[in-house]
């Protein structure tokens, strides 16, 4: 099995290999064997009694020292893995609303509103009342009213959650106790049922952990919305992916992490700087490239090119051509600090609470956020002075991507079809079978895969059968680096009739060629972006999520939210598919209920398969069963 | 004697098997030689392939190659049970080229100042056993992957 189905990469794991620097597909060759009590979720570190494993195979002890036994430890494990990573998404859409109420307040010296008309749409969905009022004070009414979201004492749900989802999804919700009212509570409520000697029973433990995850989707949908009134809501881009994105002549500096706020500034500043670094020798200038969901939102919003997603971080240092790496948070690994000090790269850490030993700190807040966005910029440029050439090694692949689809950006170009009910020609042409279904990558990369193949030859088949793909976080990464996101694509791998509709739409979209067959929808925070659209696609139809021939995949899954994020896309009824077992291995009861028993509850489950192809089959099996229950055309009847 | 056997189908990779004889050999090593560094290592070794763990242990062959081998007539068998002389050894590691279980490691020792090379291999615990004690790997395995014969 290789390290990158991309094979571009190759060269600097090699590289590596000669500079004896170890990467992460090193160290985790240096872990093998992985401890199978932590893989199956059954050893408990919560109390020092401890740490207790359950043996599952029934010869060693089948209780922890409390009495705990495999399903209630399993259940307790993997239900702080979903608070753990609801605390992360929703903590980004936090800082977000906080400087949204900044710039309402006029205090704000870094950031604007870019998009107010989407300022007043989202008022107008959160029931609040524009008029006689200036866009600053409806952002600062729009900010406080989110920001009850993470504090609200009164038992009525979450307004983002509420406000954007089916009325018999929040029903639903509502019946179950999981329409949570408050994102920050129900973190803490996890950790304080989990706490040694309280919830020990493992269905109301998993029901608390979908409440939590309920958290975490309100969490993306605050940070996507109030993001794109801070920085704008993405419209179709056209630009590269890849490595080869790192320019030789330039001062190339990445951005990574998850949080646009850094990011925007440091895209901002740049533009005043560049003649600074051709002066330095850097004849192209600055060059600011993309890593992870930072990469993303850039991406989306500036056309930043995209040089690497999760798993090859490390390998945009290994190029010897990178002065600065700025992150912000989540998904940094900290070996980037060794390897940055191998080389004359700078590694920039930006938010109070994500240091890492080895880099260099500037905090980026309101008040000095261009301030030292330009000392880091100016620090890269003094670094460029300083490369070997000697060490430098860029793999030439990049690849074309068209990104930017937002789901304002969808309806946009579908009413230049359909101006009164723009929706309708995509339901139409799901309704007639030219598109079978819709299926959304999310997720991860994970060193245990060979990066980026399942996305790939999942892709690949699921195209091939008239499916139309959505894609955010890595696995839109996944898609953009091994050419899967342009118009060839669609010609190479759609089907005749997702083809025909994506050519179609081309030509009404002004392109002289098809849509991309997979639409980059953003990071992943924007998941909620997918789950907008299939609620406006359910609303027009007059029907229930779970009713809609749209699955979700995160074949590569790895981070704790993404196990938050596929908790709650089953919550909202979408089966999901995942590459890879959690770590529930150990609860054969705990296990059953999410791949079948919470079907019966929220009509979403887990459906977990390794081999890509398979799981592609089951996706499209899953599909036409849908399709079928519609009563529009299926293949499921013809086999009959 | 008795002697240890693994399961893989019920070996988790919890590498408990291994910690227990590192921390056996650091104890004896510590007590009886106080002042000699050796570099500690297990006896039985856990590695991965595909989604199996495999615990690796001397299975002290009748017919042993690596005794068989050794120049020095370093390895004996007593009671059944396959020993390394440490005096004996001078370290050239044929007996770890000639493991077909790849169960020996060569490890540094220091003695009277000088860094000796020798061969590290499973002796069974016989100083447990002979205390009526288990084997440690065994006691140590939570999932009873490893059994005594
Ligand atoms: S909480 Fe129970 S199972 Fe967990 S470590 Fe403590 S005693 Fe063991
Ligand atoms: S070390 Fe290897 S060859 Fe020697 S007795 Fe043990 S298993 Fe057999
Ligand atoms: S390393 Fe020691 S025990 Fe092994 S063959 Fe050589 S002398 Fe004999
Ligand atoms: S202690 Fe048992 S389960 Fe753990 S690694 Fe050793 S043989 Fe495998």
């Amino acid at each position: 099995m290789g390290n990158c189905h991309n094979l571009s990469n190759q060269c600097l794991i090699n590289k590596a290999e000669d500079e004896n620097i170890d990467l992460v597909w090193h160290r985790y060759e240096k872990m093998l064997p992985l401890c199978g009590f932590g893989e199956k979720g059954i050893c408990c570190r919560i109390c020092m009694k401890g740490p207790c494993r359950i043996d599952p195979f029934g010869n060693g002890p089948q209780e922890g020292i409390c009495g705990a036994n495999a399903d209630t430890i399993v259940a307790r494990n993997l239900v702080r893995m979903i608070a753990a990573g609801t605390a992360a998404h929703s903590s980004h859409g936090k800082e977000i609303a906080k400087t949204l109420m900044q710039v309402g307040k006029k205090t704000s010296k870094s950031y604007a509103i870019k998009d107010s008309e989407k300022l007043r749409a989202i008022a107008k969905k959160m029931n609040i009342s524009i008029e006689g009022k200036d866009i600053y004070q409806i952002a600062e009414q729009v900010a406080y009213e989110s920001l009850k979201d993470y504090s609200r004492i009164e038992e009525e749900p979450c307004t983002w959650l509420s406000n954007s989802i089916t009325p018999p999804r929040l029903e639903k919700l509502e019946g179950l106790g999981v329409a949570l009212n408050n994102i920050e509570s129900s973190v803490a409520d996890i950790m304080s049922r989990t706490h040694l000697g309280t919830d020990a029973d493992p269905i109301n433990l998993l029901l608390a952990g979908m409440r939590c995850a309920i958290g975490d989707y309100t969490g993306m949908q605050i940070s996507t919305n109030l993001s794109d009134v801070l920085f704008g809501t993405p419209e179709p881009v056209i630009s590269e992916a890849n490595l080869g994105v790192i320019k030789k002549d330039a001062v190339n500096i990445a951005v990574h992490g998850h949080n646009p706020l850094l990011s925007e500034i440091i895209v901002d500043v740049v533009d005043e700087m560049q003649q600074e670094a051709r002066a330095a020798g850097a004849t192209a200038g600055i060059n600011i490239v993309g890593v992870c969901c930072t990469g993303n939102e850039v991406l989306l919003r500036r056309g930043i090119p995209m040089a690497s997603n999760y798993l090859s971080q490390e390998l945009t240092i290994l190029t010897g051509a990178l002065e600065a790496m700025v992150v912000d948070v989540q998904c940094i690994m900290p070996s980037l600090a060794k390897i940055a000090s191998c080389y004359h790269t700078k590694l920039f850490t930006t938010m109070p609470e994500a240091k890492i030993p080895g880099a260099d700190h500037f905090e980026l807040h309101d008040e000095n956020a261009v301030e030292n966005a330009r000392k880091i910029v100016k620090q890269s440029i003094e670094a460029y002075k300083r490369r070997d050439p000697n060490k430098i090694l860029i793999p030439e692949e990049k690849s074309q991507i068209i990104a930017g689809f937002s789901t304002e950006s969808i309806t946009n170009l579908l009413s230049k079809i359909d101006s009164e009910k723009p929706l309708r020609p995509l339901i139409d042409n799901i309704v007639n079978g030219n598109i079978r279904g819709v299926v959304l990558f999310a997720g991860c990369n994970n060193v245990k895969i060979t990066q980026d193949y399942n996305f790939v030859h999942m892709a690949k088949k699921l195209l091939e059968n008239n499916i139309l793909i959505l894609a955010t976080g890595c696995g839109a990464g996944a898609f953009a680096k091994n050419s899967l996101m342009n118009s060839e694509a669609t010609n190479k791998y759609a089907g005749e009739s997702l083809k025909a509709v994506l050519t179609m739409l081309g030509k009404e979209a002004g392109l002289d060629a098809p849509l991309p067959p997979i639409f980059h929808m953003g990071s992943c925070v924007d998941n909620s972006r997918a789950v907008d659209l299939a609620v406006n696609l359910a609303n027009e139809l007059n029907i229930d999520l779970y009713q809609l021939p749209v699955v979700a995949s995160a074949p590569e899954v790895m981070s704790e939210k993404a196990i938050a994020i596929g908790t709650w896309a089953a919550g909202l009824g979408m089966p999901v598919h995942i590459g890879l077992m959690p770590p529930v291995g150990g609860s054969p009861l705990v296990a059953e209920v999410l791949t079948s028993g919470l079907k019966d509850i929220v009509d979403g489950y887990f459906i977990v398969e390794k081999d890509p192809l398979e799981a592609a089959s089951k996706i499209i099996h899953v599909i036409e069963e849908k399709r079928a229950a519609l009563n529009v055309t299926s293949t499921l009847e013809e086999e009959k | 004697m008795k002697f240890i056997t693994a399961d893989s189908a019920y070996c988790l990779g919890c590498k408990g098997c291994e910690l227990a004889c590192t921390s056996r050999k650091a104890s004896i090593y510590a007590v009886d030689e106080a002042r000699i560094n050796r570099t500690v290592v297990p006896n039985i070794i856990v590695t991965q392939s595909q989604d199996m763990k495999i615990p690796a242990h001397c299975r002290h062959c009748q017919e042993a190659f690596c005794l068989q081998l050794c120049p020095t007539k370093a390895i004996t068998q007593e009671k059944k049970v396959v020993v390394i002389n440490d005096d004996k050894c001078t370290g050239c590691g044929i007996c770890e080229q000639g493991c077909p279980y790849g169960v020996i490691t060569m490890a540094f020792y220091t003695k009277d100042q000088k860094i000796k090379k020798i061969a590290n291999k499973c002796d069974m615990c016989m100083d447990r056993q002979s205390k009526d004690e288990d084997p440690l790997c065994y006691t140590a395995c939570p999932t009873k992957a490893i059994s005594l014969l």
